[in-house]
């Protein structure tokens, strides 16, 4: 009887255990468990609630230490980082609310729609609205959030295509990964490990999404897929512009010459021949010699700033 | 401005286009339609890049025309392609080495082909006394009528209203290059030319001459370079062709194309001011213009004269209302007589230059298969030589010596 009694409430305080484990590392879970701020002090704080924070920081890259439960200078150092990321102040105090960024939408999906696109896939990028869209044969068929280059280090815009996809271990390029034919460096659509990023202008240069995202819209999209990559950003330019040069502002021009009526090819950033043939139409339609290159007078009829 | 152009648009297109208006067909009736058959006319024409006409109004146009022609002709259906801008050219030779053109072809060479084989003079047809000086100046060589003609441009220079004194005496048809060279000097104002294959200067010679294409000769030719050089020397003009210049300041251009005008007016929403080029001694009076025609071609799987006859009332149809109604479109003024063209549509300057080149226009030159062939080559040559005369290296005199090497 003692040994029947002993398996029951040894059973009973086991399936309490995992409900309580369960429940504190509930990923889907936005909000906080715990009811303190976590901070340095002396004799340092303990407990599960701080080895979550020091498991989650270390799966976001922060914290590179052992999980101790300890809240030490290692930990805030990571919480510092992470707020850093955020755009808060980096104070090294996680408070109740700072929990869930760690965490935001990171388990589900943001598109409207999770079934596969019937027909012709492309994509269309906005960046400034922060948005990524899925075309069926032309339709719009699902829009998620994403996170673009920031300022200094901007999303390529352009007519690209999809060259390569991976999967990845859930690293800084998230769960997928999908490379973009730009020619001036390697960028492309990925997840992310940095979730809270997602509806901020926070990448370098690459498009981040959700990692549940990522990993719905991938088998969608095969390689050779059209990526449409469109914003306002302000684009330097160098001119004279000749077949050979490779460039956001060729990209740039590249679109102009086809709304003024001559068609370059795929606005790809790269001066070809086909570009120069546009240019060279261009400047024959309004009687000038056909040299080809992109002068201050051609720049001035495709009506760029 | 563009209120102005869509008012001029639908000005052109609502009172223009009236069919009403239209003149008793030209086409020769020698030979009749069979009202059992049904003829199939294969017509080309070119869509404008939206550079040029930003709505697309000029297919609408001519689409709303054939849909006319075809209800007027219930047993002819007219097969119209549109062909891209830039690809234009190459179609059509495609199609001519395959020896199978189009019936008709909607040219914007600007000059008159001619000789080709499968090319049927529009003389058979019609008669050249239908069109006006200009039609047939364009389109009349050698005594033979080789094309249908749509339209022609007034050539001259542009300014932009706003750089010119409101009220103060601007240049007239008989004025001489003397007279223009004092009138930007104390206007303080700058003549801007684009002389790329020798546009301005075969404009100033057409001007002062009375002559066309490839009259590059003479005493003319030198007194025409003589007064370019003063005005040159004085900086009055230039040869560099910084079309984007008319914006900044008291420029004057020269040498640009047809297509500029429009995308200037949409751009600037400015009024634009055509002002004539100088004629010699004050006494040769002719403006220089480039046009657009239609041109036939035979298609060989056909037999007998029924299937032409049809593409020539389709050709007669579209040059006589293109000539009424997309002329003013286009900013251009009409190549048959007495027809519904409606001048007022246009800016004072441009319907003044339009008229005047209507009754004095300069003639065009017309160019067959081996002619093409050797302009290209003087044109080549001859840039270089005017490229040395714009730069200050050459004289008036070593431009008339070199060009008369190059003849």
């Amino acid at each position: 009887m003692k040994k029947w009694l002993f398996c029951l409430v040894f059973l009973g305080a086991a399936v309490a255990c995992a409900a309580l484990v369960l429940e504190h590392f509930q990923p889907g879970e936005h909000q906080c468990r715990y009811n303190r701020k976590l901070y340095l002090t002396h004799p340092p704080l303990e407990g599960a609630d701080v080895a979550e924070l020091q498991e989650r920081l270390k799966e976001l890259g922060y914290y590179p230490g052992e999980i101790t439960g300890i809240y030490d200078e290692a930990t805030a150092r990571a919480v510092r980082e992470a707020q850093t990321d955020l755009e808060l102040e980096p104070t090294g105090e996680a408070e109740l609310w700072f929990w869930p960024l760690l965490y935001h939408g990171e388990d589900i999906t943001q598109g409207e729609k999770t079934d596969p696109p019937p027909g012709e896939v492309h994509i269309e990028i906005y960046l400034d609205q922060l948005k990524l869209t899925v075309f069926s044969d032309g339709e719009e068929w699902a829009s998620f959030p994403i996170s673009p280059g920031r300022p200094a280090t901007p999303s390529p815009m352009g007519e690209w295509r999809i060259v390569e996809k991976s999967y990845r271990p859930n690293d800084a390029f998230g769960t997928r990964w999908m490379r973009l034919n730009v020619p001036w460096g390697g960028y492309g659509v990925h997840g992310t490990n940095a979730p809270w990023s997602i509806g901020r202008v926070a990448s370098l240069g690459c498009i981040r999404m959700y990692n549940k995202d990522v990993e719905l819209i991938y088998p969608w999209i095969p390689i050779g897929t059209r990526v449409i990559i469109t914003g306002n950003y302000h684009v330097q330019y160098k001119l004279p512009m000749r077949e050979g040069r490779v460039g956001q502002d060729v990209v740039m021009v590249q679109w102009a010459l086809r709304k003024a009526g001559f068609d370059p090819g795929e606005a790809d950033g790269i001066f070809d021949a086909d570009m120069t043939a546009a240019v060279k139409n261009l400047q024959r339609t309004m009687g000038l010699e056909p040299t080809g290159t992109v002068d201050e007078t051609v720049f001035w009829l495709i009506n760029l700033p | 401005m563009r209120k102005f152009l869509a008012a001029l648009l639908a000005i052109a297109l609502i009172s223009g286009c009236s069919p009403g208006k239209r003149r008793p067909p030209a086409v020769n009736p020698r030979v009749s339609l069979d009202s059992q058959k049904t003829y199939t006319v294969e017509y080309w024409d070119v869509e404008l890049p939206r550079v040029w006409d930003s709505q697309g109004r000029y297919r609408q146009a001519v689409e709303e025309l054939l849909a006319e022609f075809t209800a007027q002709h219930p047993n002819i259906r007219v097969e119209c392609r549109w062909l891209d801008w830039s690809q234009a050219e190459a179609e059509l030779s495609k199609a001519l080495r395959d020896g199978a053109p189009p019936d008709i072809w909607a040219d914007w060479q600007g000059l008159a082909r001619r000789d080709h084989v499968l090319q049927i003079p529009a003389r058979l047809w019609t008669d050249a006394d239908l069109l006006n000086d200009a039609g047939r100046k364009a389109v009349v060589h050698d005594g033979e009528m080789w094309a249908w003609p749509r339209w022609i441009w007034p050539r001259g220079l542009l300014a932009l209203a706003g750089s010119l004194e409101e009220g103060a005496d601007w240049p007239g048809f008989d004025w001489e290059w003397r007279q223009l060279g004092e009138w930007l000097e104390e206007r303080g104002l700058e003549l801007v030319v684009n002389d790329w294959q020798g546009e301005f200067s075969r404009q100033a010679l057409a001007a002062a001459t009375g002559t066309g294409r490839g009259n590059w000769g003479g005493q003319e030719l030198q007194e025409v370079f003589a007064a370019l050089e003063l005005l040159r020397n004085k900086g009055l003009v230039r040869g560099d062709g910084a079309y984007r210049e008319i914006t900044q300041g008291k420029i004057i251009l020269g040498g640009y194309a047809p297509a500029f005008v429009p995308w200037l007016a949409e751009k600037t929403g400015e009024d634009l001011v055509l002002l004539p080029l100088p004629g010699m001694d004050g006494g040769r009076v002719s403006v220089p213009f480039s046009a657009a025609n239609l041109i036939q071609f035979r298609q060989i799987q056909y037999k007998g004269d029924d299937h032409s006859l049809a593409a020539a009332l389709l050709a007669e149809f579209l040059a006589m209302q293109s000539s009424a109604c997309l002329a003013a479109l286009l900013w251009a003024g009409p190549a048959w007589a007495g027809g519904a063209w409606d001048g007022s549509a246009l800016p004072p300057s441009f319907r003044e230059a339009a008229t005047a080149a209507v009754v004095a226009g300069a003639p065009l030159g017309s160019i067959d298969s081996q002619g093409r062939a050797r302009e290209e080559q003087f044109c080549a040559k001859l840039g270089a030589i005017l490229e040395d005369f714009w730069a200050g290296r050459a004289n008036s005199q070593d431009v008339a010596a070199r060009i008369a090497e190059i003849q």
